[in-house]
């Protein structure tokens, strides 16, 4: 059952008691006060009757018209206040009363008559006085034991009116009093009931909300109940689904929190770890670079004493020993002496690749324009009897080591040439042009050029295109080119055809002059 | 026989086959008349400062000119320029390095201690000795009445 129905009755109970307390007093005083005036009336019948009976012997008494004419006056009266009571008195009893009443009025009044009937008799002459007024005397006693009837009967009429009130009374105090006890009772068992549910459900809600406040979120109340608890119940069990959602997006957004922590720490883990190879492999690398200098030292030290010997001895023997030597055997060992120089050569180069390796670089604003142009007359001056067309477009100069870039130019142009002088284009050309933060240097010749598919070999060490039947060279040159542009953040490229020149390009950082 | 004490030059070189196409080369430019050779620094030191073996020689008697390898046994090239240049007694004697390479730090290094002058040891023999006539001329003309 609903509370709010509980209280409703209440309400109404309460009000329908209050009106019918009210109807109640309306009726119960509307009652006592027809009583009151019909007390009034029968008190006033009985002292009308009282008037009468002291009218009536004071007739008795005279027998004078006065007296006489009082007597009807008063009887009249009463004869009209018992008409009135009859209409206005209900119970049969009062009717009969009223009946008899005005019966004995009547007969009263007849016997009044005849009083005065005898008085005229005796007043006319030839009437004998002493029979009237015996006669008149037994008249008078009828009259008299009529008048107390009358009385009696007033008196009757009086006192069932005050016991009429008093039943009234009596009534009307037991009637409020079931009423407000009927109120009572209905309010207290109400109130006994919404007690009970509101504090069942007061009680059940709070384990509720406690349970779900302490974090049982998942709990839920009971709705089955079909009252405003349930109602309550239910919107704490809705409340408790959003906490839960929301929660549920916090509870997501601490793992997700805890998952990029955990990522971000292997992340820093395999770092440090990196980290760590890194140091141990430099470590190494250095080490091992080391070990190339020692082997280099060694190589430039080691290596070319016996050389020395072999060269200088074979010499010896070529100038001291000509006389006991056939022609044959003295060009022999200038085989030997000619294969020496070849190796000290490629010992001195392969010295000067290590060398570019290791030396620190010295920077310098480099004029490409100037360099370029003095290191091709160096070449060409070897190559005396070949007449070249040098064109020289824009060269940006550069902050570099001008040293280096010098062998850059070196080895560029001297292969140039080099690879020119069997072709008849005769023909160098020089530019350069800055793109993207690097500066780009290139060199084409029309010479010999070099089969595409082997463009990968051209700058390894030792790698040659050609035979050294052909063209001179230990395969060193390219290569060094190769690491000096490394070394100052660039690149080198080629681009050839077999029988139509070729072109180097290579890239040196455009820096600027701070 | 004070001109057999005079010493024109004194070789520094541990390679048997280095001294012997060194006094060629020498020889060839006919500079080798009054030539001392040792083989490792020890005796270097001992020949200039003439003590050890060479106790009776004068150290006022200083050679001409002091062609030294640096490459060499027991005390090595560099510390005999040292000790023979920073020694007043000494430090006159002219010095030429025999380096196997200019561009090595040995050369700056020698230049630095005080060496005159330097030849790098070609391979090629004929540049040897062309090398060696230029320089012998120059220190031992230039030396003579030092």
């Amino acid at each position: 059952m609903r509370i709010r129905f509980l209280l409703a009755i209440s309400k109404y109970v309460s009000i329908a008691m209050i009106l019918l307390i009210l109807a109640i007093l309306v009726h119960s005083s509307t009652a006592i006060s027809r009583l009151n005036t019909d007390l009034v009336l029968a008190g006033e019948i009985r002292i009308n009757l009282a008037e009468l009976i002291i009218v009536r012997d004071e007739f008795y008494i005279r027998r004078e018209g006065r007296a006489w004419r009082q007597l009807m006056a008063k009887s009249d009266l009463l004869a009209n206040r018992l008409k009135q009571a009859v209409g206005a008195f209900s119970g049969t009893e009062d009717q009969e009363i009223l009946g008899e009443m005005i019966n004995i009025e009547m007969q009263m009044r007849s016997l009044f008559q005849k009083i005065i009937d005898i008085d005229d008799g005796q007043n006319s002459p030839g009437a004998e006085s002493n029979k009237a007024d015996e006669y008149g005397e037994m008249l008078f006693s009828q009259l008299l034991i009529k008048s107390y009837l009358l009385h009696d009967d007033a008196r009757r009429l009086e006192e069932k009116r005050f016991r009429d009130l008093a039943l009234l009374r009596n009534r009307s105090n037991w009637s409020l009093t079931l009423a407000m006890g009927l109120v009572v009772i209905i309010i207290l068992v109400n109130g006994v009931l919404i007690d009970r549910m509101l504090s069942r459900g007061i009680n059940r809600l709070k384990a509720g909300a406690s349970r779900i406040g302490a974090g049982e979120l998942g709990y839920r109340l009971s709705t089955d109940s079909n009252d405003e608890i349930s109602e309550l119940a239910e919107e704490i069990n809705r409340m408790a689904e959003e906490l839960m959602k929301t929660l549920t997006s916090m509870d997501e957004l601490e793992r997700e929190i805890s998952r990029r922590q955990e990522a971000e720490g292997k992340f820093r883990n395999l770092n440090a770890e990196l980290e760590d190879r890194i140091a141990i492999r430099t470590l190494q690398l250095e080490s091992s670079n080391k070990e190339l200098e020692a082997f280099a030292y060694s190589v430039a030290h080691d290596l070319r004493a016996p050389l020395r010997s072999i060269d200088g001895f074979a010499n010896i023997i070529q100038t001291d020993y000509a006389r006991v030597l056939d022609m044959e055997g003295l060009r022999l060992f200038g085989v030997i002496r000619s294969s020496t120089l070849k190796l000290d050569k490629l010992i001195g180069d392969l010295l000067e690749v290590a060398r570019i390796g290791k030396t620190d670089l010295v920077f310098t604003q480099v004029d490409m324009l100037v360099l370029a142009t003095d290191v091709f007359h160096a070449c060409v001056e070897a190559e005396a009897l070949v007449d070249f067309d040098f064109i020289v477009g824009n060269l940006p100069s550069v902050m570099a080591d001008a040293g280096m870039v010098s062998r850059i130019w070196t080895n560029l142009l001297s292969n140039a040439v080099k690879y020119s002088i069997p072709c008849p284009v005769h023909r160098i050309e020089v530019e350069g042009r800055e793109v993207d933060g690097m500066n780009v240097y290139s060199v084409r010749d029309y010479g010999v050029g070099f089969d595409q598919r082997y463009v990968d070999k051209l700058f390894g060490l030792f790698q040659r295109l050609h035979g050294t039947e052909e063209f001179k060279g230990s395969g060193v040159g390219l290569s060094i080119v190769k690491k000096i542009t490394e070394r100052h953040g660039g690149t080198v490229r080629a681009e050839g055809r077999l029988g139509e020149g070729a072109t180097f390009y290579f890239t040196l950082p455009a820096r600027s002059q701070e | 026989m004070t001109d057999a004490k005079q010493v024109d030059i004194l070789l520094v070189e541990d390679n048997p086959n280095d001294a012997e196409l060194a006094i060629r080369a020498l020889r060839k430019n006919k500079l080798a008349n009054n030539l001392v050779h040792v083989k490792d620094g020890e005796e270097a030191l001992d020949f200039i400062f003439a003590k050890g073996q060479y106790a009776g020689r004068n150290i006022n008697d200083r050679p001409k000119l002091v062609l030294l390898d640096l490459k060499l046994p027991k005390v090595d090239g560099l510390e005999v320029l040292r000790a023979v240049k920073s020694d007043p007694r000494t430090s006159l004697t002219p010095i030429v390095v025999l380096t196997t390479s200019k561009e090595e730090n040995d050369v700056i290094e020698s230049y630095k201690l005080g060496a005159n002058s330097y030849i790098v040891k070609p391979v090629d023999f004929d540049k040897f000795v062309e090398a060696v006539r230029e320089l012998g001329y120059y220190w031992l003309l230039l030396n003579e009445h030092l």
